[in-house]
């Protein structure tokens, strides 16, 4: 009996003290969760700005970085070029003598230089047009591609491949059939209903039904001369940049750069549903017409320049997002400026890298993906 | 402001049942409307329709006398500022950007937000006390703060006639309280506020006009006294239910208490 008892009251005090360890354990994790809190919140101050623009440091962050890489891509290359040299070369180009080769000017003036304008324009371009499809649609998958854009350019230039055009009539005719394209997909998709989701759908289906005639252009082209090029051009391009070409796609992405520049306090009313964008008393209607229709143009501007380049368009707009929130006045200025840095990087690799100049849309995913995986994990997960 | 419905009547396309009939009602400055009804019943197609989201089929929505028609969008929403219920994940703004967004009927496309609209968004914080969690992201806020953004972004917008769509619905009692607070006490600043609600008890307690629906497309509207009565609930929501007088330190206030289905 005694015994028992014994037993019984030590199994207590036993039990006693697990519970008593189990109360410490949990209190030692409340104040634990209480200092994850607190520094979550103290991070998350520091990511939303004061006033909801740039703080000084990140406007010089913002500025300093794409001229740091255009520096970068004017130096770098199968003939390395010291900076000081690059600066009188362009000083001779502009008639400041100087005793820099013409060696020298030559490679900067007409290769890196048409080569770094068109990385920043397509930089610049396809970012904003991710950005504005991703917040025409509410949707964080929407792409530059996402209106068949992209794709009716493709088909357009290997159209105009295999009939054996010049340059300016394959960026002529790309351009002409991206835009050719997001106007089906506009006829197809608008005036049904008032969902965001609608016109994504048509967009897929004119972009699945112009990668099927690409296959088929693809199918018919010779093999020995037109389908070699033909994917080379697919796979996308910086190489064949001269001024000839900038000329002609530059306007579009220029302009149409500064009317959503311009519109940037307007975009913001995009991501919200449609009734309450209504309620705001703007024309949605024509916001969403202006935005989607620049977006595309840029678009197509850029692919008809350099070929099909994936991945900026989706990524870019998302690590500026994580960065600097999604209010458009600080999205858009941030997009240009990290779209450009990234165009500029992935390029200069995939001219440096190899002794063959590797094609640019394996390079963006290469670098881009890992990169984006990254901020996600930091970010735990993300949600426009 | 005053807000009138005359005889609208609507229905989907395509479909011949009316799902409101011969609506007829009318607010002024300070009123409170609390618009009741069965599931189905149409609560939130009348406001739909009120705002111009769908089209009467006959009838019409008159502000100050003249016919809704008449009016520009631009014009009809600086009048008029609707508080939509929380169905979607809000967008990833801070609270005095989303507050901003009710200021967009104000400036130009091209233009920036001007003196004016800082000043009118930083009253709207500070009156629905939101200005200390100005800076945080819509998205991490709780239900009953993001209620309360939607109102503050409403009031930003200056409109004179407020329309909120189940406003406390989804929240818990202190939110609901704070909610429906604010709405008073904007109505008591010479405006008009219509609500749809599920709660006859809130109707009573907060609005002094009531209209009712019944799935039959019956209305009934006058003082919320007159049309929240035991008869009423029980011929238009079908519900045997008991009105009572609780005592409290805010006074007598009436609640509704469902007994059973009928």
């Amino acid at each position: 009996m005694e015994n028992t008892c014994s037993v019984l009251s030590s199994q207590l005090a036993t039990e006693g003290k697990d519970r008593k360890q189990k109360y410490l354990i949990r209190e030692e994790v409340t104040v634990l969760k209480r200092v994850e809190i607190g520094s979550a919140n103290s991070t998350k101050t520091v990511r939303l700005r004061v006033d909801d623009a740039f703080s000084p440091g990140q406007w010089i962050f913002l500025i300093a970085l794409p001229i740091l890489c255009l520096l970068i891509g004017c130096c770098a290359g199968r003939m390395l070029i010291s900076p000081t040299d690059i600066f009188s070369a362009i000083g001779q180009g502009i008639g400041i003598k100087s005793d820099v080769s013409s060696q020298i000017t030559t490679v900067v003036w007409s290769i890196r230089i048409p080569r770094l304008l068109m990385a920043c324009l397509v930089g610049c371009g396809l970012s904003l047009a991710g950005c504005a499809f991703q917040s025409v649609f509410s949707n964080p998958l929407a792409t530059p591609d996402t209106l068949g854009a992209a794709s009716g350019a493709g088909f357009g230039a290997v159209l105009a491949l295999l009939l054996g055009f010049n340059m300016v009539g394959v960026q002529l005719l790309a351009f002409v059939f991206g835009i050719g394209a997001v106007a089906i997909t506009g006829l197809a998709g608008i005036g049904l209903n008032n969902s965001k989701t609608t016109p994504i759908l048509a967009g897929i289906m004119i972009s699945s039904l112009f990668s099927s005639l690409i296959s088929f252009v693809k199918f018919t082209a010779d093999t020995e001369s037109q389908l070699p090029e033909i994917t080379y051009w697919l796979l996308g391009s910086l190489e064949g940049s001269g001024y000839e070409t900038l000329a002609l796609g530059a306007p579009p992405i220029i302009i149409c750069t500064i009317i959503l520049l311009l519109l940037r306090w307007r975009m913001n009313l995009l991501p919200l549903p449609m009734d309450e964008a209504i309620s705001s008393g703007v024309n949605i209607r024509r916001l969403r017409i202006v935005t989607e229709v620049c977006a595309a143009m840029m678009t197509a501007s850029c692919i008809s320049m350099c070929g099909q380049v994936g991945w900026v368009g989706l990524i870019v707009p998302h690590i500026c997002r994580m960065r600097f929130g999604s209010n458009h006045r600080v999205l858009l200025p941030a997009s240009i400026s990290i779209g450009i840095a990234f165009m500029i990087i992935v390029d200069t690799l995939a001219r440096t890298i190899s002794p063959k100049e590797i094609p640019i849309s394996v390079l963006t995913a290469i670098v881009g993906a890992p990169f984006f995986i990254y901020l996600l994990r930091k970010n735990r997960g993300w949600a426009i | 402001m005053k807000i009138e419905v005359k005889n609208g009547s609507f229905s989907y396309p395509k479909k011949d049942r009316l799902v409101l009939d011969k609506i007829n009602f009318g607010l002024s400055e300070g009123d409170i409307m609390a618009v009741l009804g069965p599931n189905g019943a149409g609560k939130t197609t009348l406001l739909r329709c009120l705002l111009g989201f769908l089209k009467w089929k006959t009838g019409e929505t008159l502000i100050d006398g003249e016919n809704r028609t008449n009016i520009t969008t631009q014009d009809f929403w600086k009048k008029v500022s609707y508080v939509p219920q929380v169905r979607e994940k809000p967008p990833a703004y801070t609270v005095e950007e989303m507050v901003m967004l009710g200021r967009s009927g104000h400036f130009g496309a091209f233009s920036r937000p001007g003196h004016k609209d800082v000043e009118a968004v930083n009253k709207a914080l500070e009156r629905t006390g939101l200005d200390k969690i100005a800076k945080r992201l819509c998205s991490e806020l709780s239900g009953g703060e993001y209620q309360m953004v939607l109102i503050a972004r409403a009031l930003a917008s200056e409109a004179k006639v407020l329309v909120l769509d189940e406003p406390e619905s989804n929240l818990d009692f202190k939110n609901q309280l704070m909610v429906l607070n604010m709405v008073k006490e904007i109505a008591n600043e010479e405006m008009t506020c219509i609500f749809n609600t599920h709660y006859p008890a809130h109707a009573l307690r907060w609005a002094n006009l009531s209209f009712m629906l019944s799935r039959s497309g019956e209305s009934i509207f006058g003082p919320t006294e007159e049309v929240i009565t035991e008869k009423n609930i029980s011929d238009l929501f079908g519900v045997r239910a008991v009105i009572g007088q609780v005592e409290s330190e805010e006074g007598k206030i009436l609640d509704v208490v469902p007994v059973a289905p009928l």
